[in-house]
C-alpha cells in the first residue's frame, strides 16, 4: 500500500463564519452586483427574527427582493417548479436563502432550473448540471445538513415517492454565511438530530474509500467539537458557545462529505427518507451504530480514530474485536445523551418493507463510497437490526 | 463498482469531483460565451451601413453606438459617448428631440441630416427612433441610415422628368403652331382654289347660257353646219360645270375634316323631330333618285321622341349615307329606318349592293383610307371624306357609327343618338 495521499479534489464555498455573519448577506450580494434576489426561507423560519434581520440587510444595500416561503420539509420537485417560476417572472438575479436543509436544497434546486430551463428531476445523478445557477448566499439556521457547503441536492420526486441526489460542485453555494445565533431558535429534538446528522456526515466521510488528508482534518475534528458541545447545545439553547461549536462541527463535516463523499448510512437514510418521509437526521442516528457494527472490520483503525475523537480510550494495541465493542460503546452513549433511543419499528418501519429499502439503497450512490462492498441482502440484515 | 461508462469514468470519480465534466461553480464559461455572442454581435453592427445609436431617455445622451460611423459620417464612435444626440442633428429637429424621447409613440421616423459636431459635412439620413419597453434606465434606439445615393437618384429623377416636362412643352408649341399653320393653310387653300373655281363654273354657266340662248338659234337659220361643234361645246362646258362642283363639295368636305380635327366645328343643337329629319335627307337625295332610278323606302317607328341635336349637321349625315347608298345600289331599293332603342334612337341605311369588302369594314371611318379604298368598292364618284365627317359629327353628339353587312348581301350604315344627349 501507498503511504502518499491519492488523487483528491477539494472544493469549498466562501464562509463567513460568526455571530454576526447573517447580516453581511446584504453585503455579499451588492459585492455580486445583483439588484433584486429571490429570498427563499420556510413558513416556520418566518416566525423567527432571523428572515427579516437578513431582509434588513438587503434594504441596507438598496438591494430588493421577492419572498417564496412556499417550501417544506423534504423539498417536493414542484416546490423547486414554481419557486423558479417566481425567480424569473420577478426577473431576480441571485438568491438568498434562510433556513435548514431543505430551504436550502430548494434553492440550489430552484437556481439550476432556473438557468439551465429543464425539469429539476432532469438533473438527478452527478454531473448532470450544465450550467450553474444564480449566485447563492446562504444563511443556515441548523447545524447539521451543511447543505450551504456541500455538494448535494436532495428533492422529494413525488410523483416516484424517492428523494433524488443531484449531486455537482456547481451545487456548492457561493457564499455561506454561517452565524451560530441563528441556531439558537432550534428546538432541543432538532438540535439533537441536526448534531446526531452532522456526526454521522463525519463519520461517514472519515471512513469513506474516498477519504483525503483534507476531508480527515475536518472529519475528525467535527467529531471532536460535536462530543463536546452537542449535549450542551441540545440543553442550552441559548448557550452560544456551544451552538458556535455545533455550527463547527456542522461546516467541518460538511466540507468533509462534500469532497469525501458519504457511505451506507446515507444510502439507507435515502431510502427510508424517500419511502415513509421520515426526518432525516433521525434515520441517520437511528443506523449510524448499525452501520459501524457491519462495516468496522474493513476500516477498524478509522472507527477508532473516531470514537477516540469522541473521548473513547482505545489503546493502539487493543484487539480489533475490544476496539469494535468500545467505539460502537462510544456512539451509543453519544446517542442517547442525545435522547434517540427510538427504533425504526417505532417509526413505523414494517418488515415487509425492509427488502424494498435495501434493494433502493443498495443502489444510492453513497454505496460507492461506503468502506465495505456490500449486496442488499447484507443492507437487509442492517435494516432488521435497527429495527 | 468500478464500472466505467463510456467516457472511460466510474460514477465515484466524477461523485468525488474526478469526472472530466466537474467543475466548481464558475459563471466564466456561461461569461464567455455571453461574450461571445455580444461581440459578434458587436461586429456585425459594425459592419452594416446603418449607424445605431443608443441613448438614455432622461437626458438624450449618447451612451452607446456602433455601426458604421467612421466610414459614413467621419466620426470616431468614443468621441460620441456622452455628447447629446441632438447636437448632430440641424437646429429646427434638434429642438424636438426631446418631446420624441419623451412621446408615447413606440417608433418615430424622420429624414433629416446628420454630422458629426465639429463637422461641416451633413449626411442626408433616414432615422428612426424606438424606446424599447421595460428597460431600466430607459433607453433609446436610434438607427439613421446614410439615403446619399437616394437622394442622388430622386434628384436625378426630378431634373430628368422637369427636361422631359420641357421637352413636351416645346413639342406642344410646335405642334400647335403647325396645326395653327394647317388650318390657315387648308382655308387659305380653299378659299383661293374656291374663288377661281367659282369663276370658272359661273363662266362655263354664262357660256352655256348665251350658246343656247343667243348663239345656237342664230346659227341655227344660216349655218347648219356649225351646229353640231357647238353642241358639242354645250356639252364640254356641262362637264366643266359638273366636275367644278365635284371639286367644291371635295373642297367643302376637306375644310370640314380640318375643322372638326381642328375642334373648330360649332354644334347648335336645338329639338329635333326625327321623322321630320329623314323627310328632309329624302327630299334632299330626290334628285339623285330621280337620275339613277332607285327606290327609296322609308320606315320610321311611330312615337320616336325628338333628339337634341345640331339639326344641319344630322342632315348632312343621313344625305351622306343615302348618297354613298344610292351610289352602290345595284338598281335595288334603298330603305332608311329610324327606331327606338334602349340607349337612344337608331337610324340606318340599308342597301343591297355589293356590300363592303371585310377588310375594310374596320377602316372605312377612317379619312384617306376610304379614299385610298374607293376605287375598290365601285368606279364612283365622291371626296370620300364623307364617312370620316359623319362620324365625328355622330361622336360629338354622344352616339356612335358604325356598319353591318347583312347575310343577303349589301351593307346597312347607321348610327345611334342618345334621347338625352351626353
Amino acid at each position: 500500500m501507498t503511504s502518499y495521499p491519492a488523487l483528491r479534489k477539494f472544493v469549498a464555498p466562501e464562509l463567513i463564519f460568526g455571530i454576526g455573519a447573517a447580516e453581511l448577506a446584504g453585503q455579499h450580494i451588492a459585492n455580486l452586483s445583483a439588484r433584486k434576489v429571490l429570498f427563499v426561507t420556510d413558513e416556520g423560519m418566518l416566525k423567527t427574527p432571523w428572515p427579516q434581520m437578513v431582509m434588513d440587510s438587503l434594504s441596507d444595500e438598496g438591494v430588493s427582493y421577492t419572498l417564496f416561503s412556499n417550501v417544506t420539509p423534504n423539498p417536493r420537485d414542484s416546490e423547486v417548479m414554481n419557486g423558479a417560476e417566481v425567480f424569473q417572472k420577478n426577473r431576480c438575479e441571485a438568491i438568498v436563502v434562510v433556513g435548514g436543509g431543505s430551504a436550502i436544497d430548494c434553492a440550489k434546486a430552484i437556481g439550476i432550473v432556473n438557468t439551465n430551463r429543464q425539469n429539476v428531476l432532469e438533473f438527478e445523478g452527478v454531473d448532470m448540471v450544465g450550467h450553474p445557477g444564480p449566485p447563492l448566499v446562504c444563511v443556515p439556521t441548523t447545524s447539521g445538513s451543511a447543505a450551504d457547503v456541500s455538494q448535494f441536492c436532495i428533492i422529494n420526486d413525488t410523483a416516484r415517492k424517492v428523494k433524488i441526489a443531484i449531486v455537482s460542485k456547481t451545487m456548492v453555494p457561493d457564499v455561506s454565511l454561517i452565524d451560530p445565533l441563528l441556531t439558537t431558535t432550534m428546538s432541543p429534538e432538532l438540535t439533537a438530530h441536526t448534531g446526531l446528522d452532522a456526526l454521522t456526515h463525519a463519520v461517514e466521510a472519515y471512513v469513506s474509500n474516498a477519504n483525503s488528508p483534507f476531508t480527515d482534518l475536518h472529519a475528525l475534528e467535527s467529531v471532536r467539537q460535536s462530543a463536546t458541545h452537542l449535549q450542551t447545545a441540545i440543553e442550552e439553547p441559548q448557550n452560544l458557545d456551544a451552538r458556535s461549536g455545533m455550527s463547527l462541527a456542522s461546516t467541518y463535516a460538511g466540507l468533509a462529505f462534500s469532497n469525501a463523499i458519504l457511505g451506507a448510512v446515507h444510502a439507507m437514510s435515502h431510502s427510508l427518507g424517500g419511502m415513509l418521509d421520515l426526518p432525516h437526521g433521525l434515520c441517520n442516528a437511528i443506523l449510524l451504530d448499525h452501520v459501524i457494527e457491519f462495516n468496522f472490520e474493513a476500516v477498524p483503525e478509522r472507527y477508532s480514530n473516531l470514537a477516540r475523537a469522541l473521548g473513547a480510550d482505545i489503546p493502539e494495541d487493543m484487539p480489533v474485536k475490544d476496539a469494535k465493542a468500545a467505539t460502537l460503546e462510544a456512539f451509543r452513549d453519544i446517542k442517547k445523551r442525545c435522547g434517540v433511543e427510538v427504533t425504526l419499528a417505532e417509526l413505523g418501519v414494517g418488515e415487509e418493507e425492509i427488502a424494498a429499502l435495501a434493494a433502493t439503497a443498495i443502489n444510492d450512490p453513497c454505496m460507492l463510497t461506503n468502506p465495505r462492498q456490500a449486496i442488499a441482502a447484507e443492507l437487509e440484515g442492517v435494516y432488521g437490526k435497527a429495527r | 463498482m468500478a464500472r466505467r461508462d463510456e467516457s472511460g469514468e466510474t460514477q465515484r470519480d466524477r461523485l468525488i469531483g474526478l469526472g472530466r465534466r466537474s467543475i466548481a461553480k464558475s459563471y466564466y464559461p456561461e461569461l464567455r460565451r455571453r461574450l461571445d455572442e455580444l461581440e459578434m454581435f458587436r461586429a456585425l453592427l459594425d459592419r452594416i451601413n446603418d449607424a445605431i445609436f443608443i441613448l438614455d431617455v432622461l437626458t438624450g445622451d449618447i451612451v452607446d453606438v456602433s455601426g458604421s460611423l467612421q466610414d459614413r459620417y467621419d466620426c470616431a464612435p468614443e468621441d460620441l459617448i456622452g455628447v447629446p444626440f441632438r447636437e448632430l442633428l440641424p437646429p429646427h429637429v434638434a429642438r424636438y428631440v426631446n418631446e420624441i424621447l419623451n412621446s408615447e409613440s413606440g417608433v418615430t421616423r424622420l429624414e433629416t441630416e446628420l454630422h458629426c459636431p465639429g463637422s461641416l459635412k451633413w449626411t442626408p439620413v433616414d432615422i428612426s427612433i424606438q424606446i424599447p419597453e421595460g428597460l431600466d434606465p430607459p433607453r433609446a434606439v436610434v438607427v439613421a441610415r446614410d439615403i446619399s445615393e437616394r437622394k442622388r437618384a430622386e434628384e436625378e429623377l426630378k431634373r430628368i422628368n422637369m427636361e422631359l416636362e420641357q421637352r413636351v412643352m416645346e413639342r406642344t408649341r410646335a405642334l400647335h403652331k403647325a396645326n395653327q399653320a394647317k388650318s390657315e393653310f387648308l382655308s387659305i387653300v380653299s378659299h383661293e382654289l374656291r374663288t377661281p373655281l367659282t369663276s370658272i363654273i359661273g363662266f362655263a354657266k354664262i357660256m352655256d347660257r348665251r350658246l343656247k340662248r343667243s348663239i345656237i338659234p342664230e346659227v341655227e337659220s344660216d349655218h347648219t353646219d356649225l351646229l353640231p361643234s357647238l353642241e358639242k361645246m354645250r356639252h364640254n362646258l356641262n362637264v366643266v360645270v359638273s366636275e367644278g362642283d365635284r371639286l367644291t363639295n371635295l373642297i367643302n368636305d376637306l375644310l370640314d375634316v380640318a375643322k372638326l380635327e381642328a375642334g373648330g366645328m360649332e354644334y347648335h343643337t336645338v329639338e329635333m323631330d326625327v321623322p321630320e329629319l329623314l323627310r328632309r335627307a329624302s327630299d334632299s337625295v330626290s334628285g339623285l333618285l330621280e337620275s339613277s332610278g332607285i327606290e327609296l323606302k322609308i320606315n320610321a317607328e311611330r312615337d320616336i321622341p325628338p333628339v337634341i341635336a345640331d339639326r344641319d349637321r344630322i342632315l348632312q349625315v343621313v344625305i351622306n349615307l343615302l348618297s354613298n347608298a344610292i351610289k352602290y345600289a345595284s338598281g335595288e331599293p334603298v330603305e332608311l329606318s329610324a327606331t327606338q332603342e334602349k340607349d337612344g334612337i337608331r337610324i340606318a341605311v340599308r342597301d343591297h349592293g355589293p356590300g363592303v369588302p371585310e377588310h375594310l369594314r374596320e377602316s372605312i371611318f377612317d379619312k384617306f383610307i376610304t379614299q385610298a379604298h374607293a376605287a375598290e368598292r365601285a368606279p364612283m364618284k365622291g371626296t370620300g371624306l364623307g364617312l370620316t365627317i359623319c362620324k365625328h359629327i355622330v361622336e360629338a353628339h354622344g352616339g356612335s357609327i358604325s356598319i353591318n353587312t347583312p347575310e343577303d348581301g349589301g351593307s346597312e350604315f347607321f348610327f345611334t343618338l342618345p334621347t338625352q344627349p351626353g
